[in-house]
């Protein structure tokens, strides 16, 4: 039995939870939910929404915890990836992407993501700041366009007025590119 | 439409970013569980694309506690903690038991099953209580896209689709839709899982079914419902007015 599930690993802790232990899940949720609600509000823009897709990515974690394989990425990576998959799919259903198309038009163009704003305060995330600062512009762009801003790579290839096989290898050498600096930053493979 | 090895590769990114169209999804993951090439690649990928807006901070406050009150709704949790507490303690929660199962998870289920039986000696349990809430819907709505759910259909007698109940891959399970009568006053409709030939209640559904959860544990082979007197019964007293085999969707 667990005593202390502050210094279980994440895989431990998915074990408990899948053993119905909610002590399990409020310590993933400690770890990880301001990351998770911190991707859904970067691509939706909407706290209200953005609060709706944390609450659902640690229901479906109780409710699914089989889904995670530590092989294939951390407990986090795996909670961001449904998180930002979520929020896609609600931009993309809800129009709220033509609300916020119109708002981006006004204040600023939407290939200039600031992502000195944001409020990087831990080393994983200096480190992803500093690895995607550190990609050829044209690959952050793509990579930027689409996750950021919910476009598929055809979307993509339209606004950055690039060929859509250009675009999907810019996304390919890109992310290949970032997870070759994330493993040297020892940031792969290790729980966040 | 076929595509190309090399164009479904070409994807890898894009799909790790879900920026491929849509009517592309499945035929990436359809090669990706066939590739191993691929399924490397792309795991490289899903290893550094989710955390691209990590941003760190706090999470909102009160979040917490909304997510601790859809977990603890009488409708779910109730089974789980007054039934499965006893089973996770001996065996893995989870198994690939809908589709399929042998060697080590059978002997799971068996064992799980019977401390299911067991805890459910002589109860019912209200699986329907107030309107169902929106976390509820949001659970059943994402249980019906996620990969690898199967739709059970309980049919009447006369064959006809009476309720539909979506389960995941993991054992949710969702009654999302009937169309039985409402029942008198005085009356409910529950819910029983067949195992061994033993009817064991999952709970009550109450007049007018509407959406419920519950789960779906190993070793379950069968769902029905039957129209009891309120309150329920430890055993089915009444004709089974709908069914449907959780092995044939």
């Amino acid at each position: 039995m667990l005593t202390d599930l502050s210094e279980a690993s994440d895989t431990v802790l998915v074990l408990a939870i899948g053993r119905w232990n909610q002590d399990a899940l409020a310590e993933a949720f400690r770890r990880h939910a301001g990351s998770v609600y911190a991707v859904a509000q970067q691509v939706l823009h909407d706290e209200g929404a953005a609060r709706e897709v944390a609450h659902d990515a640690f229901v479906w974690l109780w409710h699914e915890p089989d889904r995670f394989d530590p092989a294939r990425g951390s407990l986090r990576a795996f909670l961001l990836n449904f998180a930002h998959s979520r929020a896609i799919d609600r931009l993309r259903s809800d129009r709220r992407r033509s609300r916020r198309e119109e708002a981006e038009a006004r204040s600023s163009p939407p290939m200039t993501y600031d992502l000195e704003r944001e409020v990087w305060d831990l080393t994983l995330v200096t480190k992803v700041r500093d690895a995607v600062g550190e990609l050829p512009e044209e690959e952050r762009k793509a990579i930027e366009c689409a996750y950021f801003g919910g476009y598929t790579y055809r979307e993509t290839a339209t606004l950055l007025g690039e060929p859509e096989g250009t675009v999907k290898s810019r996304i390919r050498s890109g992310l290949h590119r970032l997870q070759v600096r994330l493993r040297e930053a020892g940031l792969q493979g290790v729980e966040l | 439409m076929t595509i190309s090895h090399d164009e479904l590769r070409s994807l890898l990114g894009a799909y790790a970013l879900h920026a491929v169209e849509p009517d592309e999804v499945s035929a990436v993951e359809d090669h990706v569980a066939e590739c191993p090439r691929c399924n490397a690649e792309l795991s490289e990928y899903l290893m550094a694309a989710p955390l691209l807006g990590d941003a760190g901070g706090e999470a909102p406050e009160g979040l917490w506690d909304q997510v601790l009150a859809t977990i603890d709704q009488p409708s779910t949790p109730a089974m789980q903690r007054s039934v499965l507490k006893a089973a996770r303690r001996s065996s893995r929660r989870r198994q690939s038991f809908i589709f399929g199962t042998a060697g080590v998870a059978a002997a799971a289920a068996i064992l799980a099953l019977a401390l299911v039986v067991a805890g459910l000696e002589g109860r019912v349990h209200h699986l329907q209580g107030e309107p169902a809430s929106e976390a509820l819907q949001r659970a059943a709505s994402a249980a019906s896209d996620a990969p690898g759910h199967s739709d059970v259909y309980l049919r009447s007698s006369s064959g006809r689709a009476s309720a539909h109940v979506v389960v995941t891959a993991g054992g949710s399970a969702y009654l999302e839709s009937s169309t039985l009568p409402e029942l008198s006053a005085g009356r409910t409709y529950q819910l029983w899982t067949l195992s061994s030939g033993r009817a064991v209640s999952l709970g009550l559904l109450g007049r007018a079914p509407g959406l419920v959860a519950f789960r779906v544990e190993p070793g379950m082979s069968m769902l029905m419902i039957t129209a009891e007197p309120s309150g329920g019964v430890p055993q089915p007293d009444s004709p089974v007015v709908a069914s449907g085999s959780l092995f044939e969707t």
